[in-house]
């Protein structure tokens, strides 16, 4: 840990001395105006709690364009412990289109973590400003465990409406779980917390460096915590409400998450083929309590959609998936809206061989992502009608079934993987 | 005069023996060594096949990021079309040292011709691999983006764009070749039109509902209550 000050440059160029910090308070933005006022203010009000350790704020900006850098100056009044700096971004994360809050995800993380081992700092959490409810609470859920429990990471866990999250619900956290053996939630999320020693890893791994540039960053964070057998929980952080006016198409959800599994899963062959079942991992926070909603969701849209894909896309998925498996996919586009299931088997053994495809490159990535969307779409179809009639409390028992499914499945994968063309069943 | 017949008939059967016994040992050369080259053909046919196999070439070609050109080839062996590729050199270079033991001038003046004709021959091959390679790539994305996007004509729509880029691409390699001069350029003028006229209609018959849809709920401002599940 340093002893004495070090020199930050603050985004309008100034330099700004900062003494050594135990807890790190990250912000990135970008554009963030109408939410950051409240954002800074629960953060700085969650930093306080802890008066026995000095806790900076570090606003990282992409650059913005309207009142951002002022406002979150502006909220925290004169409070000295405010670093404001600029992450790089380049022309490329300007121009992606992406489901992210801010562009240039990865940068804005890079620039807090080496801020955060600069100071030298025992806690750091990173919070995404697109939602003005973040509370206080939110900064002691994330950075407790981490000081009082001595935890390396810390994932979010938010309180979902039984037909949100369901991309979460039925490929990221099954399949994490299933390949890396942890039960966390939410492998991708907004909102994290770190130990210092967990940052100085980060910071020094070539390999984490490079792959949160070309994967998503949340992701690719956590799989290094895992693999690197750091101590993980998750935080209870309540409702995270999601702004869905710029949303991009859902092939670019996908590709972006579900293919930035799949990278993960190919960069990882080696440690997932070893890990057998899994194990849950802690969780700490506010318990919340799901409100019961009824309201409706029409899924004919969807399953017609996957209906157009089988008569259309059957050539392409021929190329991926096993004859067995386009035998069911044509059954299912016989079934009548109201009975239409997908059934857990299937579907877990259709991700796998979307994952063994996106690996030997069997079509385009972005293809390959592309004829995943209608086959997802009737699993969210039938996600939807199998939870329509249950209590919030039961969905997580559904999902658990579907988990579980994943684990059992993991040998189809593992042979699969190891005998692409000899094992097509 | 009978003797000067006879003289004139045995200069000419001489001139003819003779010619024909000068051009014999050419053919008999030429039939060899086409045999040769036949044999030849077989032998690195065999030995480059277990070569490719042993340094697994269809793999790498697939690794190297060419899954399109796999399935563009014959087979989809990427190692089939490169043993024909050897095999039909080693045929040509036959040929012509085949036709070289029949007549060295002859040969000659065919390499010359043939080897200020290979430029337009490699250039053609070049333009047909791109657009075939093109084709297929934006004849899969189309395909993809209508099933995404719902619409009902989606595979004629893709195939359509398929021989748009395929009848530009023909078109391109015949005028390298020099075959066809302006028929190939007025055909080409009418094909593309014609399928350009097709796309139009299959698009704008087979999305016209998706399009009223679209704009009424945009009148109304409305989203329906798929595009509202928050998938994370």
């Amino acid at each position: 840990m340093p002893e004495t000050g070090v020199v930050i440059q603050n985004s309008d160029g100034s330099l700004q001395e900062v003494g050594a910090a135990d807890i790190l308070v990250g912000i990135p933005t970008y554009n963030n105006a109408d939410t950051i006022r409240p954002l800074m203010r629960a953060a700085q009000n969650g930093a306080v709690q802890f008066s026995s350790y000095k806790a900076v704020i570090m606003q990282a900006d992409g650059g913005s364009v309207d009142s951002t850098v002022q406002s979150a100056r502006d909220a925290l009044g004169n409070w000295p412990n405010l670093i404001q700096v600029s992450y790089p971004l380049y022309p490329v994360h300007r121009l992606a289109v992406s489901s992210q809050s801010i562009p240039g995800r990865d940068s804005a993380f890079q620039t807090i973590f080496s801020t955060a081992e600069r100071l030298g700092v025992q806690a750091c959490c990173i919070i995404e400003p697109d939602i003005k409810t973040v509370t206080p609470d939110w900064i002691g859920s994330l950075v407790q465990p981490v000081l009082e429990s001595g935890f390396d990471f810390v994932a979010p866990r938010y309180l979902r409406h039984k037909y949100e999250g369901i991309l979460t619900n039925g490929i990221l956290y099954p399949m994490v779980r299933a390949l890396f053996g942890k039960q966390i939630r939410q492998p991708m999320g907004s909102d994290f917390g770190f130990s210092g020693a967990f940052i100085r890893h980060c910071v020094s791994d070539k390999n984490w460096n490079r792959e949160i540039e070309r994967h998503a960053v949340d992701l690719r964070t956590t799989i290094e915590a895992i693999l690197s057998g750091f101590k993980l929980c998750q935080a209870l952080l309540g409702p995270r409400p999601v702004k869905r006016d710029q949303l991009p198409d859902l092939s670019t959800i996908l590709t972006e998450t579900v293919g930035s599994l799949f990278g993960q899963v190919e960069l990882t062959a080696e440690h997932w083929q070893r890990i057998h079942g899994s194990e849950t991992v802690p969780a700490f926070g506010l318990r919340f309590d799901s409100e019961p909603d009824d309201s409706a969701i029409d899924v004919t849209p969807m399953i017609e959609k996957f209906r157009l894909g089988f008569v259309n896309l059957q050539d392409i998925w021929g190329l991926i998936l096993p004859p067995a498996t386009l035998l069911e996919l044509k059954r299912m586009s016989r079934q009548t809206d109201e009975s239409f299931r997908f059934p857990d088997e299937l579907w877990v053994r259709a991700i796998y061989d979307f994952a063994v495809a996106y690996r030997l490159r069997t079509i385009g990535r972005d293809h390959l992502m592309g004829a995943l969307t209608p086959l997802y779409l009737a699993w969210v179809a039938s996600f939807i009608l199998s939870v329509s009639g249950l209590r919030p409390a039961e969905v997580p028992a559904r999902v658990e079934r579907l988990c579980k499914t994943y684990e059992a499945e993991k040998p189809y994968l593992i042979s699969r993987w190891r005998w692409p063309d000899r094992f097509m069943p | 005069m009978w003797d000067q017949i006879h003289g004139l008939v045995v200069q000419s059967s001489n001139r003819i023996i003779s010619g024909v016994a000068n051009f014999l040992p050419g053919v008999l050369a030429l039939i060899v060594i086409l045999l040769i080259t036949l044999l030849m053909t077989v032998v690195v046919r065999v030995v480059l096949r277990r070569f490719l196999r042993s340094v697994d070439f269809d793999g790498i070609v697939s690794r190297w990021g060419f899954p399109e050109l796999a399935e563009w080839l014959p087979k989809q062996s990427p190692s089939l079309m490169a043993i024909r590729i050897v095999n039909w050199c080693i045929v040509l270079v036959g040929i012509l040292i085949g036709i070289n033991a029949l007549d060295a001038e002859l040969t000659s003046r065919l390499v010359a011709r043939l080897f200020d004709y290979i430029p337009h021959v490699i250039a053609a091959v070049i333009v047909l691999a791109v657009g075939t390679f093109a084709a297929r790539f934006l004849a899969r994305s189309v395909l993809i983006s209508a099933v995404n996007l719902k619409i009902h004509s989606a595979k004629l729509v893709s195939v359509g764009v398929k021989w748009m880029v395929m009848v530009l691409t023909a078109a391109m390699a015949l005028e390298q070749l020099g075959i066809g001069g302006q028929i190939v350029t007025l055909s080409f003028a009418i094909l593309f039109g014609g399928i350009v006229l097709a796309l139009a209609l299959a698009l704008g018959l087979g999305s016209k509902d998706m399009v009223s849809r679209s704009w009424e709920k945009q009148d109304r401002g409305e989203e329906t209550k798929d595009e509202r599940l928050h998938h994370l």
